[in-house]
């Protein structure tokens, strides 16, 4: 149990690093895009690679935001019916949402491997890899749910 | 029924506390999985491959990069001395009427919005430093924080604006036409919100009274030259076509590093990694929404949902300004119980076919729906503006919703003034793009 939320902040940890490096690298690119452009010498791969980054940053981030619990939403219904309901719709929907990455983790990775025949316009790269950032991050998710789980159940027992 | 079933589930869960993102993603895609909802000759993988597939092209756009550059170029603004620079050349320039100080937070918020796409980014950047200013004032928290949050709501109608990159991605319509319809409309609000302001503020005595110098804003415009131009570059480098959005964008960004770091010195090397992760990070929870949601009109689109409210539309009968009305009713009363990026995803599609009856340009019709969006940030029960405006004046949502009232009518007048007075919004991009 407290293995699963070592590796979870671990994986978080490394993640944020990831997201640093991407968001500089977009910034950088996309610099050096317009200046090139207006130096006679438009790049070719500026903006694919810059829009597979942005996918990245969408997923990766995702795990991150899912992390530091900075998901948009609202406080829920729950609260109001007592501890041992609220507890209930806790479990209840971090089942669901372990259900949900699972899947997109599952057909993601089918599909990931599917797509090493299909090659990128620009780059000329299999498709594979930038589609490898939808299951990697569901299953980062699917740590991060269950690390999550065993926190609530702990919570409960005593 | 199906797309009945999944309006059903996305809100019962969001009611039981699931974040937006996931309340969207997981009917949509249980519901595409459910054996009967697609014929048993579509298998199973199948479905799943598009399901991969609309995820990754929910987001896979050079346009969609403006939204975490704009957040970046905002937080990078924030802490580096810009906005308390634009908040002083603000108040030195209306400080010296009744309310002037908060008159001068919605000045701001104005300039601010110039450079920052998003209302969230607004209402904290100047808030943090307008709020305890305005109470030590005299001014009551609550008032504070509603001026605040009206302020802060203008940034997605004033360009750039993260909702307009939306819109303009889910319609093909352009973004820099857009962005060009929002400016006057954005300076309608923020005078509709100063006039307001100050007549409170008169009637009820709120505030200090100084004197106007021209000394003091001579001194303040000179610090706060570079700031000012910053909305000057940004939306000049894409109206005149230089650059597009996102390189704007990108640029936004290093010009705020420049000003920041090299000529105000506030903002520290050390700091710079904690503002790009935390714009990621936010930018993140918005583009994790589109994903979702890509799925989930997807399979709205699938069950002819906008052909069933064509004909439900046209059995209304009802004259186009009356449908106008309606469809802004509805979006009202949509952005005041939803998240305005989920609203926008998920409005979009079936109600940008609806413009021809309404007789409204496109262009015309994106910066309603924006603006539209950007009240419901200033209305309870969730108004992104509010909630960031009172979590820093350390006020309840009742409070500040008290006080953001006559600010939100004031508001509605200038929406109707933009439905119905097509100039507004259209002028300035027929100008530009004859």
């Amino acid at each position: 149990m407290e293995l699963l939320q070592t590796i979870s902040r671990g994986i978080n940890h490394a993640i944020e690093k990831l997201l640093l490096l991407i968001g500089a690298s977009i910034c950088i690119i996309l610099f050096a895009q317009v200046l090139f452009r207006y130096a006679g010498a438009s790049l070719g791969w500026s903006e694919e690679v810059s829009r597979h980054l942005l996918v990245a940053i969408t997923f990766l981030g995702g795990t991150a935001a899912y992390k530091r619990a900075s998901f948009i939403g609202l406080k829920g219904i729950g609260h109001r019916l007592g501890p041992t309901i609220q507890a209930g719709i806790t479990i209840a929907l971090q089942l669901l949402t372990l259900a949900l990455f699972g899947v997109i983790a599952w057909f993601g990775a089918v599909y990931t491997l599917k797509a090493w025949e299909h090659t990128s316009s620009a780059l000329l790269i299999p498709m594979s890899i930038p589609f490898a950032v939808i299951p990697i991050a569901a299953l980062i998710l699917v740590v991060h749910v269950l690390a999550d789980i065993t926190q609530t159940l702990g919570r409960k027992r005593p | 029924m199906i797309v009945g079933l999944l309006f059903g589930l996305l809100f019962l869960l969001i009611a039981l506390g699931l974040p937006i993102a996931l309340s969207i993603g997981l009917p949509a895609i249980g519901l595409m999985l459910t054996p009967g909802v697609f014929p048993a000759t579509v298998p199973i993988p199948a479905l799943g491959q598009t399901i991969i597939q609309l995820l990754f092209a929910g987001v896979d756009s050079f346009d969609l990069l403006a939204v975490p550059l704009f957040m970046l170029a905002g937080a990078i603004m924030e802490t580096g001395g810009i906005s308390r620079q634009l908040i002083d050349f603000s108040d030195s320039l209306v400080g010296w009427v009744p309310g002037g100080l908060a008159c001068a937070c919605i000045v701001a918020s104005m300039f601010f919005a110039g450079i920052s796409g998003s209302a969230a980014a607004d209402t904290a950047a100047i808030g943090a430093i307008v709020i305890p200013a305005m109470i030590r004032q005299g001014y009551p928290a609550g008032f504070a924080a509603a001026v605040v949050a009206a302020g802060g709501a203008i940034g997605v109608i004033i360009p750039p604006s993260i909702p307009m990159v939306i819109f303009g991605f889910l319609t093909n319509v352009s973004i820099a036409k857009l962005f060009a319809g929002g400016m006057m409309v954005g300076i309608l609000f923020g005078v509709n919100f100063m006039l307001v302001a100050v007549w409170i503020s008169w009637r009820r005595g709120y505030g200090l009274r100084q004197s106007f110098s021209p000394a003091r804003l001579w001194k303040s415009l000179k610090e706060a030259v570079w700031a000012i131009g910053a909305p000057v570059i940004v939306l000049g480098g894409i109206l005149s076509g230089i650059v597009t959005v996102t390189e704007a964008a990108a640029l936004a960004v290093f010009y705020a590093l420049f000003v920041s770091m090299v000529l105000n010195r506030e903002l520290k090397w050390n700091q710079l990694p904690g503002l790009i992760l935390r714009s990621q990070i936010t930018a993140a929870t918005i583009l994790f929404i589109i994903a979702m949601a890509k799925v989930f009109t997807w399979l709205v689109a699938m069950k002819q949902t906008s052909q069933l409210l064509g004909t439900l539309v046209a059995a209304l009968s009802l004259p186009p300004w009356g449908l106008l009305l309606l469809v802004m009713a509805v979006l009202l009363v949509v952005g005041c119980v939803m998240e305005t990026t989920a609203a926008l995803i998920l409005l979009v599609p079936v109600l940008a076919a609806l413009t021809p009856q309404m007789g409204v340009d496109p262009v015309q019709f994106g910066v309603l729906m924006v603006i539209n969006l950007a009240v419901g940030m200033l209305t309870p029960p969730v108004g992104i503006c509010l909630f960031v405006s009172c979590t820093i004046a350390g006020v309840g949502l009742g409070q500040i919703s008290r006080a953001a009232l006559p600010l939100i009518l004031s508001a509605f007048v200038a929406l109707l003034v933009a439905c119905f007075w097509p100039p507004l919004t259209l002028w300035i991009p027929s100008l530009i793009y004859p």
